[in-house]
């Protein structure tokens, strides 16, 4: 365990220590080495850390084998970006997996959409979050930064869960089942909810590994409060060596506590819209921390978010560079719901002359349904001929919309390397 | 095999012909088989780019190691996935319907592209208009006053006449419909005005043009639709407001010459892809006597057949490109049927006069000092360029905003 974390520690963390230090004791007495961070160095130590404190706690055997555990470690399809595995959700799939034909199809389904989600709507959020939280407060009021971060909070959102897809479809095709790193956390009802949704694997690690040995919630009121405080700085600090994700990690386990010890309560009795718009207004608010990391550029963006400079800010020129993208917005808005499973499995139901199933809505309302099947599919049992025909022309449907999909992504992707010789600026 | 397995393998099929047919195709290619025209990927350069493809990197220690190998690997791979020109304007037509789309409830008449919007598409002319600038006044004032500097250098070279002539494109034009979603005082016009008034009663040897559009048809007819960059037309109409002013012959009647080469069609706007094609004619036949002396002192004659053969194939049907691309700064054309000399300092829109002014003059100075990327030198100024030469006349050509850099980057130029 030492050993995984000084590895991290040290790429990670070694010139925010030094910078630190260095200021505070006004030297130079910690050499900044500027180290090149390892790509995917905080996915994959997380994941070597689960599997020595799952043996330790022998709920898992140890995987004699290096090159099985070294699989584990190093799959490339998690590798960069996550999802977090844990060796025991997997033991029985490093040996014992089966590739299949239907696995594989439908590994290249769910990659599609994780592509689809990537390209076409968190580039182009990019594009919009860019130009918006860039611009500087006074210049775009409060439409312009409230728009600019509801474009960021999109563009993160699609990034990560894009890739999060990507990711267990690519090891659906190789016979891996991953479980579920999102679960819609837009539609959260509450905070804590909220990180039941959003990227399950990290929190479910440091819930399992750091705020349950640390005494989790048995323990007296203030020493539940110390610990989900400790948890959450260690979360900020595991985003980004910078003291902004400090503070984001902060944010969050100030409102935590609240939540779990003042208002939670009656946040659970109040009409659902008012738990969705105060969450929404949370995680929205929060990634202003994530974006933007010179203090007083924040504190000025904030002024714009409420109204200091007025609405429209000091020029509304950029209204004309945000207006185009209000149709992606919207289409982001219905891809962060599970507007599209729950239409899907209702057209399948008809298609089956049956009532729409409650698995898909239970697993979507459950924050803890973590698996991942039946997210790229259409699942039936067709018991007549015309249902099986009906059924066929919807699979054709379904296919040819991902393959139209997939053009439009890797369209997107190579317009991206779009690179003329330009000299318009001159 | 059910429906759902056959589905299964038509899926897989595809996909993964699909994906792994750019590295395929390139590998085919590569080694010589046939393949058609369409698929390959083999092109040295591209014309929708305007530039060469990237080249397979070198393999050695020191790229693999600062990266650089695997970079220019990744741009190599995008650059050589076939039918990438089509499916770059695929993807700009599909852009440009969703941006339709998006303004069709305010009725926009111009907006910014996708893409670090900067470039506005105006949809009912078919044209892109660059955003404008928010110049604010005490920025324009700075400029002016730097700019006025030149009635000392004026009076001090009686003798040598001063054309300054602040171009009005794109952003600054005072045709552009975006002006009217600013609240800005001070705009293009505006801007082009303050910068020119300390100069209306300076010496009698100052001259001050701009750039005259009252309509959008006017500016058009003069300027590209697709850049903010004058074309041949809105050139001679330039250099014949500067020869009024300096006393040289105007061009009367200039020879135009249509192209049918896609080369040349004139669309590189990257942020707009607006598919606009442009009228392809060139100013043929104008300084084929010229000699361009570099300044390492080589020699080479000015042929105007010599952009079209260059590669990567220029794009603007002008002499644009290869008095921009390839005249250095410091060079000097010689014309023996001319007399008089002259010194250009401009930025990209003197690139198009060089030949006209050449034509008129023994020698010709040119200098890139506008250049908003120019490594200026803060102490350099006209008066040291003066200095070096006696000269007939000074034209001074680049856009309301360079003339502003230049006064931020070195203030004491004009002076």
């Amino acid at each position: 365990m030492a050993f995984n974390i000084a590895v991290i520690g040290f790429f990670k963390y070694e010139g925010f220590l030094a910078t630190n230090v260095n200021a505070l004791l006004g030297t130079e007495a910690i050499p900044d080495l500027k180290l090149p961070l390892p790509i995917g160095i905080s996915f994959y130590t997380l994941q070597a850390l689960s599997y020595v404190v799952d043996v330790y706690r022998k709920e898992v055997p140890p995987q004699k084998n290096p090159l099985y555990l070294g699989m584990y470690v190093a799959c490339f399809p998690q590798l960069i970006a996550g999802p977090i595995v844990r060796y025991k959700t997997i033991q029985d799939q490093v040996v014992g997996r089966k590739e299949t034909l239907a696995g594989f199809a439908d590994g290249m389904r769910l990659f599609i959409i994780g592509l689809a989600k990537k390209a076409l709507l968190a580039n182009t959020c990019a594009i919009l979050a860019t130009k918006m939280l860039s611009m500087g407060g006074p210049q775009i009021g409060a439409v312009g930064a409230w728009a600019g971060l509801i474009a960021y909070t999109f563009q993160i959102f699609f990034d990560f869960s894009g890739y999060s897809d990507m990711a267990i479809g690519l090891g659906r095709m190789m016979g891996f089942e991953y479980l579920r790193n999102f679960n819609y956390p837009y539609i959260a009802k509450s905070i804590t909810e909220f990180w039941r949704r959003w990227h399950i694997s990290l929190s479910t690690f440091f819930r399992d590994y750091v705020y349950i040995p640390l005494g989790g919630s048995r323990c007296s009121k203030t020493r539940n409060a110390l610990n989900i405080a400790i948890v959450w700085a260690i979360t900020g600090l595991w985003h980004g060596a910078a003291w902004n994700y400090v503070l984001w990690g902060v944010y969050y386990g100030a409102l935590l506590i609240c939540e779990k010890f003042i208002w939670g309560k009656s946040l659970g009795k109040a009409p659902a819209i008012v738990g969705h718009l105060y969450t929404i207004a949370i995680f929205v608010f929060g990634w202003s921390f994530f974006w933007i990391t010179d203090v007083n550029t924040l504190v000025g963006f904030w002024k714009a978010m409420a109204g200091r400079y007025g609405m429209t800010g000091s020029s509304y020129m950029w209204e004309l560079t945000a207006w185009e993208y209000w149709p992606l917005l919207l289409i982001c808005a219905a891809a962060s719901t599970p507007v599209a499973p729950f239409l899907k499995e209702r057209l399948v139901a008809r298609t089956e002359s049956r009532k729409p199933s409650k698995i898909m809505q239970d697993g979507i309302a459950n924050p803890r349904h973590l698996s991942t099947k039946g997210l790229a599919t259409l699942e039936a049992t067709p018991a007549t001929p015309g249902r099986a025909r009906a059924l066929s022309t919807l699979q054709v449907i379904y296919d040819l919309a991902l393959l139209a999909l997939l053009l439009a992504s890797c369209a997107a992707i190579v317009s991206g390397s779009y690179n003329p010789f330009i000299y318009f600026q001159f | 095999m059910s429906f759902r397995e056959a589905s299964n393998v038509c899926l897989v099929i595809v996909v993964a012909f699909f994906l792994s047919f750019p590295v395929a195709s390139t590998m085919l290619n590569g080694a010589g088989l046939w393949l058609p025209e369409w698929l390959e990927v083999g092109n040295k350069a591209s014309v929708l780019e305007m530039r060469n493809y990237t080249v397979l990197p070198e393999l050695n220690k020191e790229t693999i190691a600062s990266g650089k190998y695997q970079a220019q690997y990744e741009k190599y791979l995008s650059d050589h996935v076939p039918m990438r020109d089509e499916v770059i304007l695929a993807n700009a037509t599909l852009q440009r319907i969703l941006i339709e789309i998006a303004n069709s409830p305010k009725g926009y008449d111009c907006y910014p592209t996708y893409y670090e919007s900067i470039i506005l598409y105006t949809p009912r002319v078919q044209t892109l208009f660059r955003l404008p600038t928010v110049l604010d006044d005490k920025t324009v004032n700075t400029a002016a006053e730097s700019l006025g500097g030149l009635q000392q250098l004026a009076s001090d070279y009686p003798n040598t006449k001063f054309v300054i002539y602040i171009v009005q494109g794109g952003q600054y034009a005072s045709v552009n419909p975006a002006y009217k979603y600013m609240h800005f005082a001070t705009t293009g016009k505006d801007a082009s005005q303050a910068l020119m008034a300390p100069l209306y009663n300076g010496p009698s040897n100052i001259s001050v043009l701009t750039t005259k559009c009252n309509s959008e048809q006017e500016y058009y007819s003069e300027f590209f639709h697709t850049d903010h960059h004058w074309n041949s037309k809105g050139a001679v109409s330039a250099y014949n407001a500067m020869a009024t002013a300096s006393g040289i012959p105007p061009l009367e009647n200039p020879t135009r010459t249509d192209f049918p080469n896609d080369y040349l069609i004139g669309s590189y706007a990257r942020w707009g892809l607006c598919l606009h094609e442009e009228p392809i004619f060139d100013l043929g036949g104008n300084g084929n006597e010229l000699v361009i002396v570099n300044p390492d002192g080589t020699r080479e004659p000015y042929t105007h057949s010599q952009w079209l053969d260059s590669t990567p194939p220029t794009r603007w049907y002008t002499f644009h490109d290869y008095f921009y691309e390839f005249l250095k700064s410091g060079s000097t054309i010689e014309n023996d049927k001319a007399n008089g000399s002259a010194l250009l300092v401009s930025d990209s829109y003197g690139a198009d006069l060089v030949p006209m002014l050449g034509s008129a003059y023994h020698n010709l100075s040119f200098v890139k000092d506008m250049h908003s990327d120019t490594k200026i030198d803060k102490s350099s100024s006209l008066r040291a360029l003066l200095k070096q030469q006696d000269y007939d006349c000074v034209y001074i050509v680049a856009s309301c905003n360079n003339y502003i850099n230049q006064s931020k980057r070195s203030p004491g130029y004009f002076k």
